[in-house]
């Protein structure tokens, strides 16, 4: 709070110096699950984040030579037993079941791409504006990769995955943050003044809790004119989920509040002639921020889940935009499934993220509140 | 009040009250009062130490912490007296009684709850002060550092933060945030009944000094009457929300006369094992202050109870100089004191 | 010279909990003994392992925490057990305890359930203990009102099938010594059964137990930090400090005649009921140190005024200096 001397301290001494953060940040090291967590999360932030960079090929490139292709096998051993260090791939052919007419392909033993690190592929603009044409892994010849297989417009499942991370994983970001506003203004509001405005707030809070979440968003995400461009409707997604989802955030502030109100600290505060004002700010706020990050951090996945849900219905974002629930909407048939399975990949990487995202909150709470 | 003319007041309670209500259903209806303070009458001198004595919810905090306005007194009257400016405590609005906290202070029961964690010890002490913006900056810091060493602890220890201590020298800490201001009245509540037998000397000394330093005047709320017996001047008894003795500490201890203040003499356990302690028996459970009996609040408890008790509410009266009691039977009671009491060296061997 | 009656010795002792930053021997090297019908006393401030000791006896230590030495020998009067030779969950201290060795704790309201009545808690205690097929409800019954009513509880009937909130703390503490007495059990360990209650309460409940005391042959191990109550209850005190019992012997030699410094000096610091002095209690300066990872040393070297050069290098060897008088402090080892 105030300006502290830095020097040089022994270790026991460092510790009793430590500040809350710094506790937490070492209970937090602990967790192991946690910090694989943490660790998982970076990178697919990363992935996402820079998902140009780490796709094959252009997102929205369709190619009809590959229809629904499976994930193309990687191989270090050749047919000739010869062995390389860096993966590659054969080419491929395609036949027509002349019964069904379903593309069958087969491996081509007799083309060979090698695979390899920073390829020159398709132009992009990292983040929009940022022009390259260097990718991460894969090889020059296009239309010949594809880790995760191709969905039936022929483009990459693969890439679109790494751009739909993106989309999802800051859809929950977002989402969270105008939950977070709104979850601890009125949380706060209901806490410590109680009287009407709680009884009013936690009357309202209860209405939303009741309602079925679904048709909620159904009916919220109908009021979208069709005029709007994409943008425009991942920020109504974003906010709509914000809007069913800052109640239960609202009750945690509120209970927290109400608890620490009580304490014997915020008693000697004001002993010591402290304003309300001034409590709030220098006794509350501090004490149960730590509990705040722990809940937005395990809100995050409940955010994924619904905005997956949401495209996945049809009612959230759409195509053109790529979220993961998008992509899993093309896999919404049985048939689809049961031929093409590999268009499932997608959701995975929405099992990972949830996951994720809390390992991460559980070593939080643990971390919350170094004290115990 | 009589023969104290040379002891000035530092603050008079006059029927002091604190109800809360007991709602129920949904419209909140009030359908009685939990009397946890109940018309309280209380002199305390300056540089005096006020014992508190009796048992969980006789209402000993609530009383502690209404004459602080840490809670709104229902009815009646705290009159501070700071020098030659007497203060009506009572009567002033929430945002006057803040002009008033640096005169009084407080030292908590837990010494694990009452500092905030997440501040550092320099900046727990300095907050009264920080608060009050009559002080410079350097000022606050010389005044911390010499606060820090006068209740035993070192300058080094300013930059850590609470967890880092354990709860004597918490406790400690908190004593120099209450002493920050040079406040002239403390309420401890419980200040040492959390700490370890060999912690709570220290930290009784250390109130003393401290006293005997700043000229403070304590209302030292305890339940272990050992400890209040060793610190007090004069002790004060409460039941079910009422004062029911208030005397000079030997004078209370030897010749109580209040019969529950007999039974309280009797219940304290002695350490030594040659002394055998002659119970007087306490009949029930403790009562309620949520349903008051009728009459004297004592009497259903009470092993000399008559008519009278059942009927009439004993007011508090001086029964002999400085010596008050709220009880009908006084004048006829025989009640047993430490001496009666305590039967030492019957079985050294 | 005849064998002493004991029913239950600890011998050397020692628990044990391995945490993330060491090695926290709460229990170090602790022995004493109950005699049949006494009261023994464990004195000692909080951390020193007090109710580590209490746990490990009923062998319900948890992890991280393991008994790593020592033995525990329970005579039931037929026959000797070493109860650290049990699994801590086996059939055989299932057996005992509850039964033969019962406890009552400090927090009566967070020790008994609250959502089981009264009632059903102490018929539990009760069926538990009793073949299958002896089990009779209506008789079990009996005996639990009969219990409540010894135990001095008002209404027992009533209270029967009361929950625990219902209760007074007062009330609630009847009731955790009516469970644990339900079995009729040789042994009663109270972990600090009075701390949370108020003093006339204290003296009534310290009355109950030593009025079952004789009514039913039973030992007593009495946990507390308080010196009064422990002159009041005990017949002999084992004082601990630090994870050791540094003095223990007859409540009359400890009081009376205390050898340790440590024991010394808390008898010293306390306020003493009737002498009330304006001068400084003579207090034990320092903290109580935390037993993680402890030097080969005396514990309350870093407090004593009498310390030797040795003191902070060699644990002292525990020493009779008279009969039933044992202390732990170089001072008295003849071969130093």
């Amino acid at each position: 709070m105030w300006k502290k001397k830095k020097q040089k301290v022994s270790g026991e001494e460092a510790m009793y110096m430590q500040t809350q953060w710094q506790l937490m940040r070492h209970k937090f090291r602990k967790h192991k699950l946690a910090m694989f967590g943490l660790i998982v999360l970076i990178i697919l932030y990363l992935v996402g984040f820079f998902s140009e960079f780490f796709a094959t090929q252009d997102v929205y490139k369709r190619s009809t030579q590959s229809i629904n292709v499976a994930p193309t096998r990687i191989h270090w051993v050749d047919k000739d037993g010869k062995f390389s260090i860096l993966p590659f791939i054969y080419g491929k052919k395609m036949e027509e079941d002349p019964v069904t007419w379903e593309k069958i392909y087969t491996e081509d033993y007799d083309v060979k791409y090698q695979l390899h690190f920073f390829y020159k592929g398709d132009k992009y603009k990292l983040l929009g504006f940022i022009p390259g044409d260097i990718h991460f892994f894969g090889t020059e010849e296009p239309d010949v990769y594809h880790p995760f297989g191709t969905d039936e417009s022929g483009r990459d499942i693969y890439s679109r995955t790494m751009s739909a991370l993106r989309v999802s994983l800051t859809t929950g970001l977002v989402g969270v943050f105008f939950t977070f506003i709104l979850g601890s203004i009125l949380g706060g509001i209901s806490g410590y003044y109680g009287g009407v405005a709680d009884t009013i707030i936690q009357r309202i809070i209860e209405f939303l809790m009741s309602m079925p979440s679904i048709p909620l968003w159904m009916a919220l995400a109908a009021a979208f004119p069709d005029t709007w461009n994409s943008l425009q409707k991942y920020f109504a997604i974003t906010i709509i989920l914000s809007l069913v989802g800052w109640t239960s955030l609202a009750r945690v502030v509120r209970g927290k509040l109400l608890e620490l109100r009580n304490e014997d600290f915020v008693m000697a505060a004001r002993v010591a002639g402290a304003s309300d004002s001034y409590i709030i700010l220098h006794h509350l706020l501090p004490s149960f921020s730590s509990y705040l990050i722990v809940n937005v951090t395990l809100a995050i996945p409940t955010m994924i889940l619904s905005e997956t849900s949401l495209s996945f219905l049809g009612i959230g974002l759409t195509p053109p935009i790529v979220s993961l629930g998008v992509l899993l909407k093309q896999a919404q048939s049985i048939s689809t499934i049961s031929m093409y399975p590999w268009m499932m990949i997608p959701g995975i990487f929405v099992i990972i993220s949830v996951l994720a995202f809390n390992f991460v909150g559980d070593g939080l709470r643990d971390a919350a509140d170094p004290y115990k | 009040m009589s023969e104290e003319k040379d002891r000035k007041p530092i603050l008079e309670v006059k029927g002091l009250k604190k109800y809360y209500p007991i709602e129920k259903g949904l419209s909140k209806r009030v359908v009685g009062y939990v009397k946890a303070v109940n018309d309280v009458n209380l002199t305390i001198y300056q540089n005096e130490v006020l014992g508190v004595v009796g048992e969980s919810g006789c209402g000993k905090t609530t009383l502690g912490r209404t004459i602080l306005r840490l809670l709104e007194p229902t009815d009646g009257k705290i009159i501070f007296h700071f020098g030659d400016k007497t203060v009506d405590f009572s009567a002033l609005t929430r945002q006057e009684v803040r002009d008033y906290r640096k005169y009084l202070q407080m030292i908590f029961q837990n010494p694990y709850t009452s500092l905030n964690p997440r501040m550092t010890v320099f900046d727990i002490i300095a907050e009264p002060m920080r608060l009050s913006k009559a002080f410079t900056e350097e000022q606050i810091t010389e005044r911390v550092r010499k606060l820090i060493t006068q209740v035993g602890l070192e300058v080094r220890h300013l930059n850590r933060y609470p967890h880092a201590f354990s709860g004597g020298q918490r406790q400690r800490i908190g004593i120099a945030r209450s002493l920050a201001m040079q406040p002239k009245f403390v309420v401890a509540d419980e200040a040492v009944s959390a700490l370890d037998v060999s912690i709570q000397a220290q930290i009784l000394n250390l109130l003393q000094d401290m006293k005997d330093q700043y000229g403070l005047t304590y209302m030292f709320i305890a339940h272990n009457l050992s400890v209040v017996e060793h610190i007090s001047d004069r002790v004060c008894v409460m039941y079910l929300g009422r004062v029911v003795e208030l005397a000079e500490t030997e004078e209370l201890f030897y010749h109580p006369r209040h019969p529950y203040t007999e039974v309280l003499m009797s219940a304290i356990p002695v350490a030594d094992p040659t002394t055998d302690t002659k119970r007087v028996e306490l009949k029930g459970d403790a009562g309620n202050a949520a349903h008051l009996p009728s009459g004297c609040p004592f009497h259903p408890r009470c092993r000399y109870g008559k008519e009278i008790c059942r009927q009439e509410l004993p007011q508090l009266r001086e029964i002999s100089p400085g010596h008050f009691t709220a009880c009908h039977l006084a004048d006829q009671l025989k009640l047993s004191g430490l001496e009666e009491l305590k039967l030492t060296a019957k079985k050294e061997e | 010279m005849a064998q002493e009656d004991y029913i239950l010795q600890v011998k050397n002792l020692s628990t044990w909990f391995k945490l993330d930053y060491g090695m926290l021997k709460a229990v170090n090297d602790v022995s004493f003994s109950l005699k049949r019908n006494q009261t023994l006393g464990i004195i000692g401030e909080s951390g020193c392992g007090k109710s580590v000791t209490a746990s490990s006896i009923l062998r319900t230590v948890t992890t991280p925490g393991k008994i790593v030495g020592g033995q525990i020998l329970y005579n039931d009067g037929k026959k000797e057990a070493d109860l650290t030779k049990y699994k801590p969950d086996g059939a055989e201290i299932r057996s005992i305890r509850g039964n033969e060795i019962s406890m009552i704790f400090q927090e009566p309201m967070a020790s008994l359930a609250p959502v089981y009545t009264i009632g059903a808690q102490m018929m539990e205690e009760i069926l538990v203990h009793t073949p299958k097929q002896q089990r009779d409800k209506k008789k079990a019954k009996e005996t639990c009102i009969e219990m409540l009513k010894a135990v001095g509880m008002p209404d027992p009937e009533q209270k029967f099938n009361s929950y625990p909130h219902q209760l007074s703390g007062g009330q609630c503490q009847r009731a955790m010594i009516a469970i644990a007495m339900v079995n009729r059990p040789k042994i009663l360990i109270a972990d600090e059964p009075t701390t949370a209650l108020d003093v006339t309460v204290q003296a009534q409940i310290n009355d109950l137990m030593k009025s079952f005391q004789k009514q039913y042959n039973m030992s007593i191990i009495y946990i507390t930090h308080d010196m009064g109550v422990i002159a009041e209850m005990a017949d002999s005190i084992a004082v601990m400090y630090l994870g050791r019992v540094v003095e223990s012997g007859s409540a009359v030699q400890i009081f009376k005649h205390p050898v340790h410094p440590y024991t010394r000096a808390l008898l010293r610091s306390m306020p003493v009921l009737g002498h009330k002095t304006t001068e400084h209690l003579p207090a034990i300066e320092g903290n109580v140190p935390v037993p993680i990872d402890p030097p080969d040393n005396c514990g309350f070297c870093t407090r004593c005024l009498e310390k030797m050069e040795m003191c902070a290098h060699v644990v002292p060897q525990t020493i009779e200096i008279e009969p039933g008088h044992f202390v732990r402090c170089h001072k008295f080892n003849p071969a130093d």
